[in-house]
């Protein structure tokens, strides 16, 4: 990674595991040495409706937290889509969750899209919840911006104490999502 | 976000939101009692101390409101307790009676304010528009609490540690002005431990701890006797509001020598105009950024000097606010810098700036 921010935009319906991505992909950056910073939605937000996390990363010292144009996505549903795809900057990788979201009907122009059946898959590995963390993987393997050993690394800090047991199927989620492109 | 922070041994950066971290430096620096209601975007200090202050055995109460809430914490500091309650601007607006008293009391304490739009319940966004509130005042009656403004979650962590002894110090309440940026913001920090400012604080001799022993000591806002026993009390106020600006004006200058332009920025707003500054650095112009951390007192001193080192600087004050911060800009430098070239961008109520926005601003003022 040069001396640019990456900054990520994560969309999906509330319970769809935004934050929590956001969250791993923080917690890789601490162990790979890099800045990050992350705002997610609050407050005024419904159950089912749209959330997002914003992640910034950087080599350097990152100042403004405030992030509007976006050069990396994933996005985990179709309003998402709709409602956030305009302020991704043109050109950028789009991870999109292909089970939700019908990529043949979807503007296409200018991004590089990557459709991952993610949901599908999560479903098919027994917990749905892990749709998140494929697509993570997924992201990290398309741009290279940290080694996956950091984001499993992570993982181990994301899930803790009580939530030690998910460590092992989100790991497998990462995996799996990381080996699904070449 | 607080359930995913580990504080293992194999790195000491966490991760955690700006309003978590304010929770875990109260209870690192001693904080005894957390009173509060809750209230978007702050509710994440309650929610965090709901749970955190249980397993250390300490007080954590939901008030049944934000004028209980600043109640109780009169009570836990009159009893000589380092005691904490937070909220968001119209909470705050809520505990201004009660500030007052503790101010007249000369009770220490720390209040955070998560800044939201205003006036009224306003919306959810970050603000700063609560400036006039903290700094001149806010309740009735000659008083000023310390006001302090972090920019990131590191320095949430450590201004709640400062707040707490500055509080005891001085016997005065100490604000964090935070907003809805930082505090919702999440960023890796260390979480060292306690670092106490001071190497002895004054013994609490005033606190009532039951009198079995000694005369009683009496808490009180009144004073009626003598006839000019308020003067009195009014003047030594004055003489300790005196000291602190005298003591405690800390402030941070970037880039600042030889520069044609200056930004006068706290809080999330410093961090969005210094990532534009460093874009017009990098076309070479010569601009630099001035921010207060303490909003009172304000550092008048360091402002004037910078002004003073560069002769036909301009000033642009950036505050998401109609311009608030900006009178105390122009009263420091009212005898240095010509009231022309002190300019002011911003705008009321849940309304934030971009780096972009202030970069065109900048370019609209050196052309």
């Amino acid at each position: 990674m040069s001396d640019k921010e990456t900054n990520i935009l994560i969309a999906g319906f509330g319970g769809q595991g935004v934050i929590l991505a956001g969250n791993v992909l923080a917690y890789a950056c601490i162990d790979a040495g890099k800045n990050v910073c992350a705002m997610a939605s609050y407050g005024a937000e419904v159950r089912g409706g749209t959330a997002k996390a914003l992640i910034s990363i950087a080599n350097h010292e990152i100042d403004s937290p405030i992030i509007e144009r976006p050069n990396l996505a994933i996005i985990m549903n179709a309003p998402s889509f709709i409602k956030y795809i305009d302020t991704i900057q043109p050109g950028s990788p789009v991870i999109v969750n292909s089970s939700m979201i019908d990529l043949t009907k979807v503007k296409k122009n200018n991004f590089d899209i990557v459709g991952v059946d993610a949901t599908n898959l999560a479903i098919r590995m027994g917990n749905i919840k892990v749709a998140n963390i494929i697509m993570l993987g997924t992201m990290i393997k398309k741009t290279g911006i940290l080694e996956p050993q950091s984001v499993t690394n992570g993982m181990k800090r994301a899930f803790y104490k009580s939530k030690r047991g998910l460590y092992y199927i989100n790991e497998s989620a990462f995996r799996m999502g990381y080996d699904l492109i070449t | 976000m607080a359930e995913y922070n580990n504080t293992g041994p194999e790195t000491r950066k966490v991760l955690m939101k700006g309003n978590e971290a304010v929770g875990e430096a109260a209870i690192k620096a001693g904080c005894m009692c957390y009173f509060a209601y809750p209230i978007t975007p702050q509710t994440e200090t309650p929610e965090y101390l709901s749970r955190r202050m249980e397993e250390e055995n300490l007080i954590f109460l939901q008030a049944e409101s934000e004028i209980a809430a600043i109640n109780m914490v009169f009570g836990a500091s009159a009893a000589g307790v380092r005691v904490m309650t937070s909220s968001s601007s119209p909470g705050i607006s809520l505990k201004q009676e009660g500030i007052s008293y503790i101010a007249g009391a000369e009770l220490p304490c720390v209040i955070i304010n998560v800044v939201r739009g205003g006036p009224g319940l306003g919306n959810i966004e970050a603000s700063q528009a609560d400036y006039f509130q903290s700094t001149r005042g806010g309740g009735h009656g000659d008083y000023r609490c310390i006001v302090l403004a972090p920019n990131s979650v590191q320095e949430c962590y450590d201004m709640v540690m400062n707040a707490f002894d500055l509080a005891d110090y001085y016997r005065v309440p100490v604000i964090i002005q935070n907003d809805g940026i930082i505090g919702q913001l999440v960023e890796p920090f260390e979480m060292h431990p306690y670092k106490p400012m001071f190497e002895k604080l004054p013994a609490k001799n005033w606190a009532l701890t039951g009198c079995a022993g000694r005369k009683p000591n009496v808490v009180r806002t009144l004073y009626l006797n003598p006839p000019n026993g308020l003067e009195m009390h009014n003047r030594k106020l004055d003489e300790r509001y005196k000291k602190i600006h005298a003591e405690l004006r800390w402030s941070e200058s970037f880039n600042c020598d030889k520069a044609d332009l200056i930004i006068v920025a706290y809080g999330a707003t410093s961090r969005i105009a210094k990532s534009a500054i460093k874009k017009h650095i990098n076309n070479g112009q010569k601009i630099g950024l001035f921010r207060p951390k303490t909003l009172w007192p304000w550092p008048d001193v360091e402002l004037v000097d910078i002004a003073r080192k560069n002769k036909g600087v301009k000033f642009l004050v950036i505050e998401m606010s109609t311009g608030q911060m900006l009178e105390d800009v122009l009263l420091s430098l009212m005898d240095v810098v010509p009231k022309k070239d002190i300019l002011f961008y911003g705008m009321g109520g849940g309304w934030n700036p971009t780096p972009d926005l202030i970069y065109e601003k900048i370019d609209e003022i050196l052309k």
